[in-house]
């Protein structure tokens, strides 16, 4: 009947359709990349636990208990501050005539661009003792400071200023995603505009507004950098001073493992919020929503917009230059320091491109083979997100200086950083660019004679591109910026563009800081553009 | 229920007056397709999605498969393709067997073309391009020519440097179709392809794309859920019901003479009436039909009696009563009760009006006697 040679042929095609041409090397991978993911935390853990009674009494120690506290205080003001800032101008800039508010808009999301340590270092240059402020109070005849930035509440303050464009972002897509037929109907049983937001707009607006502010307190947990500028002691700055000055990788674990359990408790509380959130996104049909038209409150609402925005960007980057004083001193800054720029550069780059390699395959896995290794797969890419720069760092140290100690010490360690904490960014790209891509196309290949892995490159590869590519710059910018992992994984003398701000802020360097400032702001703005025009080209191809 | 679904098998056939058997409809023109008791069940499910399914398709000719979602018509036709692979029975190929117990042969190298409801087209290749994607092995002159006589054949010559989503849904209906043809393919797969369009388009494209099919000569498979677009379509149709095939033949024959209940009611409207057969009557309450297949005497069965197939006439002296009438252009169907309080369609043209509640006696004038015994299946 058949030849026995022919059978075997295609007996090789069964079962290579079976485990659909992803075969050994694909497991391979898939354990590979769970290792490299998943063990730094794992061994973290363990050897907080492994310390035992110590741990306990750490854990104990009344200073634990404020220090606990203050954490969460910080990060609770931190969430209302943004909360406030960012509802308003949410509601104005979707929902009213407001003059200019399509360029408002876009100029609301630049706080994010702006890391918070280099937000923290502008307004100590005004507020600080030593700042702006108080010199001018004291050359006016007054004693003493009469604000200071440091402390809890000045933490709060900066950090809800440069994270409340999350819950700008958030509200805004409720708002205007929400069904206009539901306030007609509340108008139409007779409530006027407030009773309408307070009875329907609103109680619709809370699971955005919930996951926004969830967002802002995980961020606030996790922040180090303008944390430890403004002197305010929360977990990530402790773990830092039992690590970097007093030595005590034991403490530092324990207290990393307190942290990680407060995130996980924030994340999970986060997973409830955005699946709850899903009955809001339902559109009512192609209608925009209502616009109020603001009458006598224009110059109000104006003055709430600008006011938030001035606070966040336009006073930040006015001071910046400020302190530059001269172009000339930015050029000068620029190549006495071209190698931090270059150290920035490159790790930055390697690792976004391991990570859009990584994500992709992990995203290709779970989307188009689902089962319990694509989703086991895909949870431990997602790790990077529960874990604070800080944390990350100390748990790749305690890993690779025990089983791996000649990669510790090298600029592997900075990459490895990077790319475990940001591979929940360039796995999303892909795997936001993969579920656009519909499944029929691959089989069409097929049927016109391509194998799985034909079917790949000349296809899903091509419309994939523009995703993957995004992915890669969101990593690239997050790396660039990175400072807690930077700090403690990095090689001695081994400067980043993040390591030189936060240095110099602290040696008082204010003209050093504010230019590397600028160019880690220009450098990370760029790739920023490129992903709006990169959006844009995939929705024209989809 | 699996013992019932084998023994159908053995019973396809032309109901009423001849019963062939499958293998004796063999005509001198050569199979293309041929399955052989194809079984496809999905991961941990107990129900088939495909049973035991065997049929052949000749060269040349365009099969329909009809049915309501979640029959296995789909599942059948990536079995074809090769999208997933059995779990029993043998598949052929032009004379090649593509899939059996230990053969598997992936859709790039059965021969096979595809046209997907959503017409799957390349969204980054222009209209040629997305032609010439199936036309590597051929020399560069030859899949010019061949790309220019597909594009000819689906009346979209002028159009090649368009991309996709610069087409109408028609337009690309045709692209994909001529992507499918481009590398002459052994049999094309359509996989409801009509179901995306707008209704006041679909009939025309459907009208374009059989006479396209004729044309090339293409032997054909199409899956679909509308019966209409069956009948117009098809050389022959088989009708699929929970992964089981229970007829396979001339859209005439599926119509007015169902193999089973479920296919009388599923392929146009139908009514059923209790019957019993007394020698050489059967004898239901709208009168008495011919005992056309001899069944004995004594059987209880169940009359299938199409709304077409009934007249009305008003008749004071009738127990029966209009009880509505849906004007429906360019044909009334009135719902009339029988004395035993059943209920029976009937359609009448367009201008004759009875008002509800007027008694009528009703007079039916079946074309073929179609009954079935209680299990469903026709006798």
């Amino acid at each position: 009947m058949v030849s026995g040679s022919v059978q075997r042929v295609e007996l090789v095609g069964l079962w290579r359709s079976q485990i659909a041409g992803l075969g050994v090397p694909a497991v391979v991978a898939t354990v590979l990349i769970i290792l490299l993911t998943a063990s730094p935390l794992v061994n973290l853990l363990i050897s907080a636990v492994t310390g035992g009674l110590k741990a306990f009494s750490i854990v104990m120690n009344s200073s634990m208990l404020s220090l606990i506290a203050q954490t969460l205080l910080l990060a609770g003001l931190a969430t209302l501050w943004a909360m406030v800032l960012g509802l308003p101008p949410a509601w104005i800039l979707t929902r009213t005539d407001l003059p200019g508010r399509r360029l408002l808009q876009a100029v609301g999301v630049l706080p994010l661009a702006i890391p918070p340590y280099i937000g923290a270092f502008t307004y100590i240059t005004l507020l600080g003792p030593v700042g702006w402020i108080n010199t001018a109070y004291q050359t006016m005849g007054g004693s003493g400071p009469i604000v200071n930035i440091y402390g809890l509440w000045g933490g709060a303050l900066v950090l809800g200023l440069f994270t409340y464009p999350y819950i700008l972002l958030m509200v805004s897509s409720a708002l205007k995603g929400s069904d206009p037929a539901l306030e007609e109907a509340a108008r139409a049983a007779g409530l006027g505009p407030v009773g309408i937001f307070c009875r329907v707009t609103f109680p619709l607006l809370r699971p955005s507004l919930l996951a926004g502010a969830l967002l802002v307190f995980l961020y606030a947990l996790s922040d180090f950098g303008a944390v430890s500028l403004l002197r305010v002691n929360t977990f990530t700055t402790e773990i830092f001073h039992q690590l970097n000055t007093r030595f005590d990788q034991q403490n530092a674990a324990v207290l990393s493992a307190i942290l990680v359990l407060l995130t996980a408790v924030v994340l999970m509380a986060q997973r409830k919020s955005l699946g709850r959130r899903s009955f809001v996104q339902r559109r009512g049909g192609t209608r925009p929503a209502t616009i109020y038209p603001l009458g006598r409150w224009k110059v109000p609402a104006l003055c709430c917009s600008y006011l938030v925005l001035g606070g966040s960007v336009f006073l930040p980057v006015a001071l910046l230059l400020y302190q530059i004083g001269s172009p000339m001193s930015l050029l000068h800054t620029l190549f006495a320091g071209y190698h931090y720029l270059w150290n920035s550069l490159w790790t930055a780059a390697v690792a976004a491109t391991a990570a859009s390699g990584l994500g992709l395959f992990a995203a290709y896995l779970s989307q188009r083979r689902k089962g319990p290794v694509g989703l086991l797969l895909t949870s431990a890419t997602q790790l990077g997100y529960a874990i604070p720069g800080t944390v990350l760092g100390l748990s790749l140290i305690l890993l690779y200086n025990t089983y791996l100690p000649w990669v510790y010490g090298t600029a592997t360690m900075v990459i490895l950083g990077y790319l475990l904490r940001f591979l929940p960014q360039a796995v999303q790209g892909s795997a936001a660019a993969l579920a656009q891509v519909n499944p029929n196309l691959e089989e069409a290949a097929r049927s016109l004679g391509r194998s799985t892995w034909q079917a790949l490159r000349e296809v899903t590869v091509p419309l994939i591109r523009p995703g993957v590519a995004a992915g890669w710059m969101l990593v690239f910018i997050s790396s660039m910026k990175e400072l807690a992992a930077t700090l403690l994984l990095r090689p001695a003398g081994f400067d980043t563009l993040p390591v030189r701000i936060w240095i110099a802020s602290i040696e008082v360097d204010y003209a050093g800081a504010a230019a590397t400032s600028l160019i880690l702001i220009a450098i990370t703005a760029l790739p920023l553009f490129l992903i709006s025009r990169l959006d844009a080209t995939a929705s024209q191809l989809n | 229920m699996g013992n019932i679904a084998k023994k159908r098998i053995g019973e396809i056939a032309v109901a009423g007056t001849n019963i062939i058997p499958l293998e004796q409809t063999s005509s001198p023109r050569p199979m293309v397709i041929r399955l052989d008791r194809v079984s496809k069940h999905y991961g941990g499910d107990t129900i088939a999605a495909v049973e035991n399914i065997s049929f052949s398709v000749e060269q040349g000719e365009i099969l329909v498969l009809l049915g309501p979602s979640g029959c296995g018509k789909t599942t059948t036709l990536r079995l074809i393709a090769g999208f997933e692979a059995p779990d029993g029975g043998r598949i052929e190929i032009a004379g090649r067997t593509v899939a059996c117990d230990n053969i598997f042969l992936p859709p790039e190298q059965r021969g096979v073309g595809m046209v997907f409801q959503d017409y799957a087209l390349f969204p980054h290749l222009t209209v040629q391009e997305n032609v010439a994607f199936g036309l590597r092995h051929v020399s560069a002159e030859q899949q010019r020519s061949r790309i220019a006589e597909a594009l000819d054949l689906v009346g979209l010559s002028t159009l090649h440097r368009r991309y996709p989503y610069e087409l109408s849904g028609g337009q690309q209906q045709r692209v994909a179709l001529a992507r499918a043809l481009a590398p002459s393919p052994q049999v094309v797969l359509l996989d409801e392809p009509f179901s995306n369009l707008d209704a006041d388009m679909r009939a025309q494209i459907r009208e374009d794309v059989h006479s396209i099919l004729h044309q090339a000569g293409t032997t054909a498979i199409f899956v679909t859920h509308d019966q209409e677009e069956a009948f117009v379509i098809a050389d022959r149709v088989g009708v699929l019901n929970r992964g089981c095939l229970e007829q396979l033949d001339h859209p005439e024959a599926i119509y007015h003479t169902p193999a089973t209940r479920f296919i009388a009611g599923f392929v146009g409207s139908a009514d059923f009436v209790p019957g019993l057969v007394q020698g050489e009557r059967i004898t239901t309450e709208l009168g008495t039909f011919p005992n056309q297949q001899g069944l004995s005497v004594g059987r209880a069965v169940e009359l299938m009696i199409r709304p077409d197939d009934i007249d009305l006439v008003p008749d004071e002296a009738s127990e029966a009563t209009v009880l509505t009438r849906q004007f429906r252009g360019a044909d009334n169907l009135y719902c009339v009760r029988l004395p035993s309080g059943r209920k029976i369609h009937s359609n009448q043209g367009s201008t004759k009006f009875i008002e509800p509640g007027t008694r009528v006696s009703i007079q039916a004038n079946p074309t073929h006697v179609v009954c079935f015994d209680i299990d469903g299946l026709s006798q």
